[in-house]
């Protein structure tokens, strides 16, 4: 059980820590910056011209304190504040006023995740099959032109390459719907038709989230690559006269994997990240368009959920990877 | 009886740095043997050319190293074979069974992610027939047991092995064919003292076993003096001297091999030790005749002229240097 | 001077500088606008490319070439105040970290895992939402350096350790030189060539951030820049109406600041790199 206890327990800390230091900011965050939420939310209403007496203002702002959970001093909100997100209670949302926030999130956060890890892990697959080969033989022409191509994209925001697959394919070439997840009105049933419109509808936001994911890991796989192919002990292997496809995949992708897949670790906020403006994009029924409507429409209370879930989802991720490393890199098993 | 010669052998790095052209003479004009049964040394500075011609000798030239001149001759059963003559597909049968490399302690030889037993039978696979997978693992076993490593450390990653544990498997790994001839490139650089003894040992066991001939290169001249039969003294990518070791260390005769021998410490003598004055040349801009001419205390107006020929001044002593040619010891 | 004269024998890092040095240019231009940015309608409506209006015109009546100028030179500074407030921090964490070890060491390293963990678009966009009437491009800069450290200073400090192991330290340590002499004497200079890669690689990022804050309507939209620019555009339906000029100026510009932002850091690592130097000379 050694690997338990030098092993599990530590990380498990780490990541209820990681957890806490994010929570902690969120909550933070707000109550220190010099413009509250209550303020802006009144502004709003005074700058849309709608007339209020000093009575009802005052009314108004006692509500919005007590739903925004402002009340009482720093401390008191602080404790009540980490008992409701240990419950995942985040209150009423505003945009679509009284469904709990928690609601609206379990609809998104299913789309998102489905979104997300399917295009994840096939552009890190894709990305590294092609990169390793790539950088194991630099020299062949599809590598130059992938590079090439690799070198315009990977540089590219995602909004910037998901706005030009949207006028290249809604505007141009109209093939895939652009806008949301399913047909309008439609019922997910579990049929072919059901699956075929959900597949076609996520066409486009999962091949922005491939192409930049997939020269990503293409150009971090190329480089380890050729770090790796120069290491002793596949020279070594050479010299001994090891075939080339046992060199290939168990002495340089098998090793190259390693920091590649710490690289999907650390990479996943972005990614994250990266996902939401994609569905903004193409009005996704996920995460991302939920969070547009919470800046929209100024609904603080579904901001912070949005924010506290998107911590939850990626520091689990990230935990789990970080317990499956040990199956692969026989050195920090028992460290 | 010899197992390796070279003829008349150059092989230069041909680089280009920013459109200038550099070549570097890294070994320059190389005649020499080496006997079936015997500890060759190969001593000299860094930077002399002797890893370079280890990977000559062992048909490992990629660019920017080059063959420019001269030819590899393996020997088996009387038969000579021109390596660099031979085609690629052919050359591949000598590796692993009739000559093999151990590298340098300090590197990181092992694949860290895999177990040593499947280094060994990756290793072992392609340069047999037979791949029983039984037979394969007996073999590699008894291989093991012979040079007094325990059954475990086939079981170990390479990260769970100190230093010197890491080096007698690397020997290991390049001696599981038995072949004629182990070239080894400073094998125990980077260990400490008492972990170089025991791989010092077990390259003498290896070779007193099978007979074989190792070609031993090292700065250490203690290591040398401990284990080498012949003793041949590189310097700026040519030998400048080969003998007998207790002829080397008893009656060095090249200035440059004094310097060596004198430097090393010895009991009960307090004298300061000299080392040879200045450092080695670039070998990219080699001096005019003798490379050795500006650091040597006896150089004379013909050492600057032209460069003196390798020859035999006694028997099995060799030196070029002009102090000697045409004259009887 | 040296280091840049080698840096442009490299065709990646010529084209670089090229964009660079024409997207400076634009930024200069600002001085002898004839317009001001923040009015409306100077000029007749969307107006497709012509001699007057090289870009064309948008629907609110201004110059498209005139607006960019200013989206340009305000994206570029805001990135680069994101880019030195990060490289401030990262240093000061990477610095502390690797030299003092110990428990400042696990503790700075926490904190930097976690904001390399956390997704911190979701908490720059809340930050960013409630302090939206603050925002200019000052703030906007500072708020995304104060977020865009981590991962540099994970490499400031691996760099730290690998000095604090050299010889030259333990020489300063045992002759009596105190921290900060070593720190500014010893180490600054093997840091900087780090800060100056580690820079592009983060304006670019901050470029990137504030397009995507500019489009979900958490920055000022009335400070012109390549996200506000891009998102007038897109909230006045120019792609349904045909006005290309309008949506493709902001986007291309934005492509040809990131494709020539990276060509340069991959240039210049690939130049600090002495392992990739040395294969560039053996292929040669």
């Amino acid at each position: 059980m050694k690997f338990v206890k030098n092993y599990l327990i530590p990380r498990l800390i780490t990541y209820f820590l990681v957890i806490f230091v994010g929570i902690t900011m969120v909550f933070f965050i707000p109550r220190f910056l010099p413009t509250d939420p209550v303020q802006q939310f009144i502004a709003r209403f005074t700058t849309q011209g709608v007339y209020m007496d000093p009575k009802s203002v005052e009314n108004m702002i006692s509500t919005l304190k007590q739903l925004y959970g402002l009340e009482g001093s720093l401390w008191e909100q602080y404790r009540d504040f980490l008992v409701r997100f240990s419950k995942l209670d985040f209150g009423p949302s505003y945009y679509q006023f009284p469904t709990p926030v928690k609601t609206l999130i379990a609809q998104s956060l299913p789309w998102t995740v489905g979104l997300l890890l399917s295009t994840t892990l096939l552009s890190w697959v894709i990305g590294s099959i092609l990169g390793g080969f790539a950088g194991y033989y630099p020299d062949k022409k599809w590598v130059k032109i992938v590079d090439l191509i690799a070198m315009v994209i990977r540089p590219m925001p995602y909004y910037i390459l998901a706005l030009s697959l949207l006028i290249l394919f809604g505007f141009i070439f109209p093939i895939f719907p652009v806008r949301g997840g399913f047909s309008i009105g439609g019922k997910i049933r579990f049929d072919l038709y059901s699956i075929v419109t959900i597949l076609k509808h996520a066409f486009l936001p999962a091949l922005s989230l491939l192409l930049i994911g997939t020269f990503v890991w293409f150009q971090g796989m190329k480089l380890i690559v050729q770090t790796v192919k120069s290491e002793d002990y596949v020279r070594y292997a050479k010299y001994a006269g090891v075939p080339e496809k046992k060199i290939v995949y168990q002495y340089v992708i098998r090793n190259a994997m390693l920091p590649q897949i710490t690289g999907l670790a650390l990479s996943l906020g972005q990614i994250f990240s990266g996902a939401l403006i994609t569905e903004m994009t193409f009005s996704y029924p996920g995460m991302g368009t939920l969070l547009y409507n919470a800046v929209f429409t100024g609904d603080y209370n579904l901001l912070m959920g949005i924010t506290s879930i998107s911590i939850i989802v990626i520091t689990t991720s990230v935990f789990l990877i970080d317990l499956l490393y040990p199956l692969l890199d026989p050195r920090v098993k028992y460290k | 009886m010899n197992v390796i010669e070279t003829r008349n052998l150059s092989a230069y790095y041909m680089l280009d740095i920013y459109g200038r052209k550099v070549v570097v003479k890294a070994v320059d004009n190389i005649s020499i043997s080496f006997n079936q049964n015997e500890i060759y040394g190969i001593a000299g500075e860094s930077g002399c050319g002797k890893s370079t011609l280890l990977k000559v000798l062992f048909d490992l030239v990629e660019p920017p190293l080059r063959i420019v001149n001269g030819e590899v001759l393996y020997i088996e059963d009387n038969k000579s074979v021109s390596i660099y003559k031979t085609p690629l597909n052919n050359r591949r049968k000598y590796k692993w069974r009739f000559i093999s490399y151990v590298p340098q302690g300090s590197m990181n030889v092992l694949n860290p992610v895999r177990k040593i037993s499947q280094t060994f039978e990756d290793f072992l696979k392609p340069n047999i027939n037979n791949s029983d997978p039984t037979e394969l693992k007996e073999r590699i076993v008894k291989h093991i047991l012979e040079l007094g490593l325990r059954k475990e450390v086939l079981d170990a990653y390479p990260h769970q092995l100190s230093g010197g544990m890491r080096q007698r498997v690397t020997i290991a790994l390049a001696t599981i064919l038995t072949p004629r001839v182990i070239i080894a490139d400073e094998p125990t650089t980077a260990l400490d003292v008492v972990t170089q003894r025991g791989v010092i040992q077990i390259l003498k066991d290896i070779q007193s076993r099978f007979n074989n001939t190792i070609i031993l290169v090292t700065h250490d001249m203690g290591v040398h003096a401990n284990v080498a039969d012949r003793i041949g003294i590189m310097y700026a990518g040519k030998f400048v001297e080969e003998a007998k070791t207790a002829e080397i260390f008893e009656n060095p005769l090249h200035p440059y091999t004094k310097f060596l021998i004198d430097s090393l410490p010895q009991f009960g003598d307090g004298r300061k030790r000299e080392s040879a004055p200045g450092s080695p040349p670039s070998l990219s801009s080699l001096p005019e005749g003798c490379a050795f001419h500006p650091r040597c205390p006896y150089a004379m107006a013909k050492c600057k002229a032209s460069a003196p020929q390798f020859i035999e001044v006694d028997k099995g002593h060799k030196v070029a240097c002009w102090l000697y040619s045409g004259v009887d010891l | 001077m040296k280091v840049f004269r080698e840096l442009l024998k490299d065709n990646r890092f010529k084209i670089a500088f090229v964009i660079v040095l024409l997207l400076c240019v634009l930024s200069f231009l600002t001085a002898f606008s004839p317009y001001d940015p923040s009015q409306w309608n100077v000029v007749e409506r969307s107006s497709p490319p012509r001699w007057l209006h090289i870009l064309g015109t948008t629907s609110m009546g201004q110059d498209v070439f005139w607006v960019l100028t200013y989206a340009v030179r305000n994206s570029l500074l805001t990135s680069l105040i994101a880019g030195i407030v990060s490289r401030i921090i990262a240093l000061l964490v990477g610095i502390l970290a690797g030299f003092k070890g110990g428990l400042i060491d696990r503790i700075l390293m926490f904190l930097t895992d976690s904001f390399l963990v956390i997704p911190l678009f979701v908490i720059i966009v809340l930050f960013a939402m409630i302090a939206k009437a603050r925002m200019d491009i000052i703030n906007l800069g500072i708020l995304l350096g104060a977020f865009g450290w981590a991962w540099d200073a994970r490499v400031v400090r691996s760099q730290v350790l690998s000095l604090r192991e050299q010889d030259f330290t333990y020489t300063s340590i045992l002759s009596g030189s105190n921290t900060r002499s070593i720190i500014f004497k010893d180490y600054i200079p093997f840091l900087i060539p780090l800060v100056f890669s580690t820079l592009i690689g983060n304006m670019s990022w901050a470029i990137g951030m504030e397009i995507t804050l500019s489009i979900l309507g958490v920055f000022n939209l009335e400070i012109p820049t390549l996200g506000t620019m891009l998102q007038w555009s897109i909230s006045s339906q120019a792609l349904f109406l045909g006005y290309w000029w309008w949506v493709l100026t902001p986007v291309v510009f934005s492509i040809l600041i990131f494709v020539a932002l990276y060509l340069m850091s991959v240039s210049i690592s690939e130049y600090l790199d002495p392992r990739m130097r040395l294969q560039r000379v053996g292929k040669a």
